[in-house]
């Protein structure tokens, strides 16, 4: 379309522009124009968080001079929104500058920042804002996080992409670019009352709980604070569970503490007693007094016993049974009992005062007739351990005997807890 | 209270003891790592020919410095603990990608400059014990990478501070030198200039190699990696402060050791090398023999970090993967940039005729000509409220720091000046 045409027939949505695409770093620093005269330059774009995919840009901010104060402008002023010019309705749709909670600064708080690929599970820095014409609204599409769209902020894209495509016709950084749909994308900013957490937090939810740990420990503490407290108790709970002891104690110290005692309840209680290990005792104590008293003294328990034994290894969550029943029973009795046990490979057989008579793994369990007797079934474990026994003896003997779980004994035979395989193989990897 | 609780009150005490042991093990190391790689092979030159030229006269010159360096690196300390980001991180975020393109890449020269004057500090030094440049240069180039790359980050950091340790023989080979702890002490304490061309360059060359623009970077980086908290910045800060002072002090003890040879046997000496040679009929073959094995050591520690970190602040910058738990396919950018570094470093100085030199100068420039913009962007940081919180800068210490940040880079553009003079002269 010509210029003439444009002059002629000022109005949006301008045809010629619908279904096109523009970059953020093309609009900024445009010259704006009201009733023929310049009245400042694009200093922002504020989008409306919503679960729209493509959400719609609200308002403009414009700098009337260097240094000076910031105003704001409503999309349904303005007239035009192209690179190099902005035409507003008029001198009076100039407003001075509110700053509705829910709105976000695209320049201010997106770009060149860091933000959250919940697709992913990356973070990414953002070089650019890739946003589409349709309707009449300008809306955002996607996050620009390639090389090409650094070089495009270089203002060096056109001699780039020629050079490029005069050495290597066919290379890949002409035609790939790496753009992550808006939908994908948490902003993560650090004012308090402006986080928007809300539209990605399902997403973030459904996250394999180590990549979110992963993503945790990638940001900034800011941002760690920010997506940490607004996860949900459980998630946050495996979250830290997976995480490194520096993180944990970070994250820990981040939450109140009410929460963070809703957060050790949902661990397992070993994991819950190496995390408070690594706080100061009135930290860990202050902690443990939050606890609901049963999980305060399941962990206090193990929390008694050095890090670096098997004693400091165990959880006391293991299935157990008694002599008495048979294999069916015994079977709806590891269905009822998996909520509060994770590990369910091996079952643990136990006499009235709590002394380790036998032991049968769940697949013997599963293969045999229903009524054959739980007394008849088990065996004796192979590997017995007792609570100073150390973690390379474990090691050893779960690897000799192909085990996965081992149990520890007190010296009059009472099973104080089990270990488990994976936090075997923890140890023995970080030694 | 139960058995359980009974048991561990019982074990409170020790494990309290164990704790605190801990948290400082847990803060500590960046201050101290950053001030003893600051005293690379250039520091260690520029110090033995302020002694060798200048005797005691320069020594006072050492306090202020000491105090302007602790000003600047306890800014950094304070940025890295408040926001958990990199300076360059900052940089991007506040100033924008042409800005933070320019620092980087001038950045990038200067500390491949100062990459091939370590590498050079490993060959010089070792010649000295009559091993060749092309075994030592290749070998030292392999083990820094096959350190980094392979070894985990703690071991890493513990052989760090081990190497902190190996300064002492700097003290050592100062105690040597026999100084005359009279004449020693009126140097330190009486503040005086002679107005000359050679003794103002020194004084400014002092400064410029003493507060370098990468330590800035690092240290902060450094700090965010040990995730230290608020609570615990106090901690940090000692960290920070007690670097600085023993910065110094080993650079004083090198003046000290060149003063009381070289300058009074009247010598005159190019580089650390020569240093080293010259105390050998001086002060004795364990003298000799420690100077040159505490430039090997500095030169070979500086040339872990230096390439290591500046890869790291690139990739940050540009949100790149970065960091050496990350595999080679996560992180291209990284351990390419790495990678380069550390050959073109070392390759350099293997190439016979190179003007090094001319080199190591043109990377002090690069350095003199980032510094200014580095402090100033520093302190529009950490004055920001909003960035900082009640943690900026205050109005007296804004002030202080401004006008420091005046006077080093009137320092470094007078630094500048004369480099450029004796370049073309």
């Amino acid at each position: 379309m010509s210029r003439q045409m444009q002059a002629r027939h000022p109005a949006p949505p301008e045809p010629s522009l619908e279904g096109t695409f523009l970059f953020l770093s093309e609009l900024l620093e445009s010259p704006v124009f009201a009733e023929g005269t310049r009245v400042g330059r694009l200093a922002d774009l504020m989008v409306e968080p919503t679960n729209d995919p493509f959400p719609r840009i609200r308002a403009l901010r414009i700098q009337a001079r260097p240094r000076g104060p910031l105003q704001r402008v409503e999309w349904a002023d303005v007239v035009l929104c192209s690179p190099g010019r902005v035409e507003l309705k008029s001198l009076s749709s100039l407003k001075p500058l509110i700053m509705p909670p829910d709105e976000i600064p695209l320049s201010q708080e997106v770009l060149d920042r860091q933000m959250l690929d919940t697709n992913d599970a990356k973070v990414e820095r953002v070089n650019d804002l890739h946003l589409l014409r349709a309707r009449g609204d300008l809306r955002v599409a996607h996050v620009d996080v390639g090389f090409r769209g650094l070089v495009r902020r270089m203002g060096w894209q056109r001699a780039v992409d020629a050079i490029v495509r005069a050495m290597a016709p066919g290379a890949a950084y002409l035609t790939r670019e790496q753009f992550i749909p808006w939908k994908y994308v948490k902003p993560l900013s650090s004012g308090a009352s402006r986080v928007r957490l809300d539209v990605a937090r399902t997403a973030l939810a459904d996250l394999h709980p180590a990549d979110l740990a992963e993503i945790l420990a990638d940001l900034d503490r800011r941002k760690r604070a920010v997506l940490f407290r607004e996860l949900p108790v459980e998630a946050a709970a495996e979250a830290l569970e997976e995480s490194t002891p520096g993180i944990q104690r970070e994250l820990i110290k981040m939450v109140d503490s009410a929460k963070a005692a809703d957060m050790l309840e949902a661990m397992p209680p070993d994991a819950a007693a190496d995390l408070l290990e690594n706080l100061t005792p009135s930290e860990s104590d202050s902690l443990l007094s939050q606890m609901e008293p049963e999980e305060a003294r399941e962990v206090e328990e193990l929390l008694t016993y050095d890090e670096h034994s098997a004693g400091g290894m165990m959880t006391p969550d293991y299935i157990r049974l008694k002599p008495t029943l048979h294999a069916g029973d015994a079977l709806a009795e590891v269905r009822r009992q998996a909520d509060t046990v994770e590990h369910l490979q091996d079952t643990y057989v136990l006499s009235a005062g709590g002394k380790l008579v036998g032991w049968i793994p769940l697949r013997m369990l599963l293969l045999a007739d229903p009524d054959e007797s739980i007394k008849a079934m088990m065996q004796e474990h192979p590997a017995r351990l007792a609570p100073d026994d150390s973690p390379e003896l474990v090691a050893d003997l779960a690897a000799k005997y192909d085990l996965y779980s081992l149990p520890v004994e007190s010296a009059d035979g009472r099973l104080l807890g089990v270990i488990t395989v994976d936090d075997i193989l923890i140890r023995v990897l970080r030694d | 209270m139960s058995s359980a609780g009974i048991a561990r009150a019982a074990t409170t005490g020790w494990r309290a003891r164990w704790m605190r042991l801990t948290a400082i093990f847990a803060v500590i190391g960046p201050g101290i790592i950053t001030a003893n790689v600051d005293n690379d092979a250039g520091g260690i030159a520029t110090y033995s020919q302020a002694g060798a030229d200048f005797g005691y006269s320069l020594l006072w010159t050492l306090i202020p410095i000491t105090f302007a360096l602790i000003l600047v690196q306890e800014m950094c300390a304070r940025m890295g603990v408040v926001t958990g980001k990199g300076l360059s991180d900052l940089i991007r975020e506040r100033f924008g990608v042409k800005v933070t393109f320019w620092i980087l890449l001038a950045l990038l020269l200067a500390n491949l400059g100062n990459t091939v004057a370590e590498f050079a500090g490993v060959a010089q030094s070792l010649e000295i014990f009559g091993i060749s440049r092309f075994v030592s240069v290749p070998f030292a180039a392999a083990f820094v990478w096959i350190l980094v790359v392979k070894g985990n980050a703690k071991i890493v950091e513990r052989i760090f501070l081990v190497a902190c340790v190996f300064y002492v023989a700097y003290l050592i080979s100062g105690y040597l030198a026999k100084p005359d702890w009279h004449e020693v002490a009126i140097g330190t304490l009486k503040p005086t200039l002679q107005f000359t061309g050679p003794a103002l360059t020194m004084v400014v060359t002092l400064v410029g190699t003493t507060i370098a623009p990468w330590m800035q970077f690092y240290l902060q980086s450094a700090v965010v990696e040990k995730r230290v908290s608020i609570e615990d910045y106090p901690l940090s800060r000692l960290d920070v402060i007690f670097g600085c002072i023993v910065t110094d002090v080993v650079a004083f003890f090198i003046v000290l050791a060149c003063g009381a040879t070289i300058f009074k046997a009247g010598g005159h000496i190019e580089d650390a090398k020569d240093a080293a040679l010259a105390l050998g009929p001086l002060a004795g073959k364990y003298a000799s023999s420690l100077f040159a094995f505490g430039l090997f050591n500095a030169s070979l520690f500086a040339a872990s970090i230096l390439p290591l970190s500046t890869a790291y602040y690139v990739c940050e910058a540009f949100g790149w993967e970065s960091g050496i738990d990350k595999r080679r396919e996560e992180a291209p950018q990284f351990y390419f940039l790495y990678t380069a570094l550390i050959v073109v470093g070392a390759g350099l100085v293997l190439i016979p005729g190179l003007p090094l030199l001319k080199l190591m100068l043109l990377s002090q420039t690069a350095n003199g000509v980032l510094l200014p913009f580095i402090l100033v962007f520093m302190l529009l940081l950490a004055q920001d409220g909003r960035l900082m919180g009640q943690y900026r800068n205050g109005r007296v210490l804004s002030w202080i720091s401004w006008a420091t940040a005046a006077i080093l880079v009137a320092l470094t553009i007078a630094m500048l000046a004369f480099s450029l003079r004796d370049a073309f002269a």
